[in-house]
């Protein structure tokens, strides 16, 4: 049986942090952390 | 020869903290936020460019002076709050879990399935042996390379795409 979610399937957390809309989150993660 | 850029930075001081309403509203806002825009040096032959139809993407292909078509299948895959809520929500939990339900396929809009899908309608729109410019998103832009990729296509690619940064593809 195929399991759930497979190591591979780690790809989506940098696809994640790519959207464009993540963009500004960082930005501003920045600037509360520093 | 397939080149594929991130639309410039977007300039965005929104707040952090979104009720479901501000999120989907600051999505929206946010294709119209002003630009960072960069000077780039272009590739001496393209012989077509396709661009995203949201308006950053747009603004980025008028700011480089290219003629281009504009197509609706590179659009950045779409966020939408993942429930209706009074309450407020840092923006990166929502992106995240909107991302995490798209990955499941799970989303009532568009899903990775869907997704695919469109790639796959682009790819077959295009030629492959012309040289082609393409202006795309962060999020969709590694979809799509992935599977440029796996019809064949090498290059070096970030982690996460930088804006305005042009990656080459070139076919084994």
């Amino acid at each position: 049986m195929k399991p759930q979610f497979e190591i591979k399937d780690i790809n989506i957390i940098n696809d994640i942090l790519a959207s464009d809309e993540y963009d500004s989150v960082k930005i501003k993660s920045h600037r509360i952390l520093f | 020869m397939i080149y594929i850029i991130r639309h410039f930075k977007v300039k965005d001081n929104s707040k952090i903290w979104l009720n479901s309403r501000e999120f989907n509203d600051w999505v929206e806002k946010y294709d119209l936020f002003e630009l960072e825009y960069l000077n780039i040096y272009l590739p001496s032959k393209i012989d077509k460019a396709y661009v995203s139809s949201q308006t950053r993407a747009i603004k980025t292909a008028e700011h480089l002076g290219i003629a281009y078509q504009i197509s609706d299948l590179l659009a950045e895959v779409k966020s939408k709050a993942f429930i209706n809520t009074n309450i407020r929500l840092p923006k990166w939990l929502w992106l995240f879990v909107d991302r995490v339900l798209w990955y499941f396929n799970v989303t009532s809009y568009e899903n990775r399935d869907m997704t695919h899908k469109r790639i796959n309608e682009f790819i077959e729109k295009i030629d492959l042996s012309d040289d082609i410019f393409i202006i795309t998103h962060g999020f969709f832009m590694k979809q799509i390379v992935r599977k440029f990729k796996s019809l064949g296509f090498l290059g070096d690619f970030d982690i996460r795409p930088k804006n305005g940064k042009i990656y080459e593809l070139a076919k084994r």
